[in-house]
């Protein structure tokens, strides 16, 4: 038998332990595979012992609590901080912003330069 | 085990967490923190950390869940695989810390032993909750994630092979590699005993 049909055997005998079949009724409908399949399955019967624990009553209800909590001043901050910030600026990048401001700078500067006349401060940068 | 989690449910929750509902993200705690905590629990092998770290999980749900992108083909699918996403980082936070101050953990885990009607059973639960922990984390977190799911969830093969996108013959394959590295090394630690 080859890998791939050994893992689905042991697929269905993992899957029958699990129904409540005992592991011995497994190892007897496959005993040919007995001796490889019997630590595999005793590896999933220690896998039991998670199943053993569970989040304590008292966990359970401090956590909620705190999620609850954690809501709920985040959705103040979120309240609070749309009343401190000018519309523009919410959601835009500061890099983005810093480049908008440079270009803008840089358009009026051009625009007073070729708007220039003799005498204007301008003028010996459009002379030149 | 546990009840499968409905797809519609997942539709229902993850809109009212991103819009800010309060209580959304509770309910989605409700949801989910018992697989969560079994993860926890199965990375940590303590019973009292993996109950705080399923509240660190959903924590961060409540400070990043507007960022994250519902897949709506297959919405719980998706949700569960952040959530793992989430709380596999978490446990290497834990683990540095453990490696920090290894004291703390202990100490918890023996009062509450103290605390059980059947100490001397406590203590050999928790001893083999700790050699179980010890040997998932050779595995790797694929091969985790299966026997986690199927041992500590009660999911089928087809219910695993559809939460990570894969099939249920490599599913098969992986819970087969898992087990065998498990009981070479479980198994050699009794020998060691």
């Amino acid at each position: 038998m080859n890998e791939q049909s050994f893992s689905r055997v042991l697929g269905r005998c993992l899957d029958r332990i699990a129904a409540g079949e005992p592991a011995a009724a497994c190892l007897a409908d496959y005993p040919e595979h007995a001796t490889e399949l019997e630590p595999l399955l005793a590896a999933g019967a220690a896998m039991g012992v998670l199943t053993s624990y569970a989040i304590s009553d008292a966990g359970r209800q401090r956590i909620r609590a705190q999620i609850l909590n954690a809501e709920i001043i985040r959705n103040q901050q979120r309240a609070n901080s749309r009343w401190h910030w000018p519309a523009l600026a919410v959601g835009v990048p500061r890099l983005a912003t810093a480049f908008i401001v440079a270009l803008l700078c840089v358009v009026v500067t051009t625009a007073a330069v070729v708007a220039s006349q003799p005498g204007d401060l301008a003028y010996g940068v459009r002379v030149a | 085990m546990y009840a499968a989690i409905d797809d519609r449910q997942v539709l229902a929750i993850i809109p009212a967490c991103q819009e800010g509902e309060a209580g959304a993200v509770t309910r989605l705690y409700d949801l989910y923190a018992d697989r969560i905590y079994h993860y926890g629990l199965a990375r940590t092998g303590a019973p009292r950390a993996a109950e705080d770290l399923t509240g660190e999980v959903f924590l961060k749900v409540v400070k990043h869940v507007q960022r994250f992108k519902l897949d709506a083909s297959r919405p719980a699918s998706s949700v569960s695989a952040w959530l793992y996403r989430i709380a596999a980082n978490l446990v290497i936070d834990y683990h540095r810390s453990i490696r920090r101050r290894p004291q703390v953990d202990l100490d918890e885990d023996v009062s509450m032993s103290l605390q059980s009607p059947d100490p001397c059973e406590e203590v050999e639960r928790q001893e083999a909750l700790r050699r179980l922990s010890g040997a998932l984390e050779q595995l790797t977190e694929e091969q985790r994630l299966v026997v986690i799911s199927k041992f500590g969830e009660g999911l089928s093969n087809a219910q695993t092979a559809a939460w990570l996108g894969k099939t249920e013959g490599a599913i098969e394959g992986l819970q087969h590699r898992a087990l065998r590295t498990l009981s070479r090394l479980l198994g050699a630690r009794q020998g060691m005993e």
